[in-house]
């Protein structure tokens, strides 16, 4: 058997669902005795191998394998992928947001003084998550230099699109907040359906309602009187 | 009709001698420092600022001298603080061309500066210093953290939140049992030096940041008073300029446990008799600042009015300001293997210093 039979022998078996060892031996044989009938020896050939009434089982064979492998796909969409498009549940949500040193930006956020005040989740087909984040201090000078030098070492060990994108943020933040008279009063991050971000802004000098400057003349006026009875009290 | 016309004539001559004395009383109350002999021609540069960068800034004076054939300039080191108060004092031959400070110019400052006519100005980062704990050499270890630093400090600290309460610990045990049993002695620098500045912002400030009750109050300007009023109760010492030699000093007439705030560089050159504590884990020295372990650094920075900066034609104030930006931003200068990173200077990195050397020979200004 020359090289090349040899190799056609081994894809064809292994193609059909034969062991290539068998069919091997099979056509050595025959041509072993082939070969032997070549020399003048009298030897029995042996049936040749009956691919036509092996053919079920290699159809068999091969439905058996594609039923497993689609069986297998299977159960895999179903333990892992269905559970990553689905919404997670609120308290695992806030278990895990609740340690918001583990998100960079969250984190950065915070050096921004901005605290996490809602999270909004829909379950549904098209799941919706958003995180509103809320002013909760003014910077200083030396904050803002903090936050740069934070931010420059996260761009220096995470230089890719993402992360390029999540430091836009912060400093379109620190932009508004520096410059001008208006400040970023809350940040919406949406992650699902589509990745988002909405600043809303307003202005650093906020003018009080009515209600609230009636409460506050109110609280001058009781620490007016508070003053005044110190002073007496204090008095020889 | 002639009296009159003499009434008249007093009263004119009254007058103006009132209005001419004006301008001249006026001088005498905010009247600029006098221009120093050799400035009048703009032959010489004027240079003022930090003492930290003194050595940095001779250096870089001595080799223009040498290889470019400038004159020698007046250097005065007075501290960051008072440095950039003259910078931005105004305009002209009386006023410093560059000031060299050991932190960032703050916003105030540079509103400062525009408000006396100082629009335009050129800064240029040069490297970084850092800043370490030291005590004498024969006292015991004390492994600080920010927190342990501050709540030892402060004038006052957080009880509940919103409620404060003067500092009551006398020594450095109270504050933590793995610190030796020495009462708590602190020597800082002076208000108007730029290493106060850099404690403020990167220790005080940044303790603060980690503490819950300091860091929810709302207004900055609180929150930083808050933050930055040190105890008054004769625990803490403040020195003045040549402040290494004054540090030394201190400490040397103080009991054990005596601490001090200090350069590195400083420390170096006074390492037999100082010894450099580790600050929040890390034992500051060359391979821990070099690759950010120590986090306690600060950028030094020269500050050029571009006012001063002759053009092409020849047209300024002062001659050798462009010799002077070229030189301090030369990778033989300011690089890993330059002149000022062997008297000690921590290089920025190379990025930095591309950037900085082409932002400066463009004369960018600050704008903030």
């Amino acid at each position: 058997m020359t090289f090349n039979a040899f190799i056609q022998v081994v894809v064809v078996s292994v193609v059909l669902g034969f062991s290539p060892t068998t069919v091997l031996s099979a056509t050595t044989s025959s041509s072993r005795h082939h070969g032997a009938l070549d020399s003048g020896f009298d030897i029995k050939l042996p049936a040749p191998v009956d691919l036509v009434d092996e053919r079920p089982t290699v159809i068999g064979s091969v439905w058996n394998y594609s039923t497993q492998t689609v069986g297998w796909v299977w159960g895999v969409l179903r333990d892992n992928v269905f559970s990553w498009i689905t919404p997670p549940t609120a308290s695992s949500l806030t278990q895990s947001v609740s340690k918001q040193d583990a998100v960079q930006l969250f984190k950065l956020l915070g050096y921004a003084g901005y605290k996490l005040k809602e999270i909004n989740t829909d379950v549904g087909l098209i799941p919706y998550l958003s995180f509103k984040f809320g002013l909760a201090r003014e910077l200083s000078e030396a904050d803002y230099d903090y936050l740069e030098a934070q931010v420059e070492e996260w761009q220096r060990t995470n230089p890719g699109i993402y992360a390029s994108l999540q430091r836009k943020i912060i400093d379109t933040v620190m932009t508004v907040n520096l410059g001008g008279e208006y400040k970023v009063s809350t940040l919406k991050v949406n992650l699902l359906p589509l990745p988002d971000v909405a600043f809303t802004m307003s202005p650093k000098q906020t003018f009080l309602g009515e209600e609230s400057s009636v409460l506050m003349q109110a609280i001058q006026r009781v620490e007016r009187d508070l003053r005044f009875i110190k002073e007496r009290k204090n008095m020889p | 009709m002639q009296g009159k016309m003499t009434r008249c004539t007093r009263h004119i001559a009254v007058f103006i001698v009132a209005v001419l004395s004006l301008p001249l009383t006026a001088a005498e109350s905010t009247s600029p420092s006098p221009v120093p002999p050799e400035r009048t021609t703009g032959q010489v540069m004027y240079m003022i600022g930090s003492t930290l960068m003194a050595s940095y800034t001779t250096a870089i004076m001595e080799s223009l001298t040498k290889n470019a054939g400038l004159p020698p300039a007046i250097i005065a080191n007075r501290g960051s603080s008072r440095g950039i108060e003259s910078f931005c004092e105004g305009v002209g031959l009386n006023t410093p061309d560059i000031v060299a400070v050991s932190r960032r110019i703050r916003s105030t400052e540079i509103e400062s500066c525009r408000s006396h006519g100082v629009n335009d100005i050129v800064e240029i980062q040069v490297g970084y210093e850092a800043s370490g704990i030291v005590s004498r050499r024969d006292d015991q270890d004390y492994p600080l953290t920010l927190t342990t630093l501050y709540t030892a400090i402060a004038a006052e600290l957080p009880k509940d939140f919103n409620e404060f309460f003067p500092n009551k610990n006398m020594r450095w045990r109270d504050i933590d049992p793995e610190l030796p049993n020495t009462e708590i002695r602190f020597v800082i620098p002076v208000p108007s030096l730029g290493g106060r500045g850099f404690m403020e912002d990167r220790i005080l400030q940044g303790a603060c940041r980690i503490i819950p009750e300091i860091k929810t109050i709302f207004r900055a300007d609180v929150r930083v008073k808050q933050c930055i009023t040190l105890r008054g109760d004769g625990r803490i010492t403040e020195v003045d300029t040549p402040y290494d030699r004054s540090v030394v000093q201190t400490l040397a007439s103080s009991p054990a446990g005596t601490l001090a705030t200090i350069p590195l560089k400083f420390a170096t050159e006074h390492q037999e008799f100082l010894k450099v504590q580790p600050f929040d884990g890390v034992i500051p020295n060359y391979e821990t600042v070099s690759n950010k372990q120590y986090k306690f650094t600060r950028p030094l920075y020269f500050l050029v009015k571009k006012a001063h900066i002759k053009n092409y034609r020849g047209k300024g104030l002062v001659f050798g300001l462009r010799e002077f930006i070229t030189e301090a931003t030369r990778e033989s200068t300011v690089g890993p293997g330059g002149y000022l990173a062997q008297l000690g200077l921590f290089p920025t990195e190379k990025e930095i210093r591309e950037k900085t050397r082409e932002s400066s020979l463009r004369l960018v200004t600050i704008n903030r």
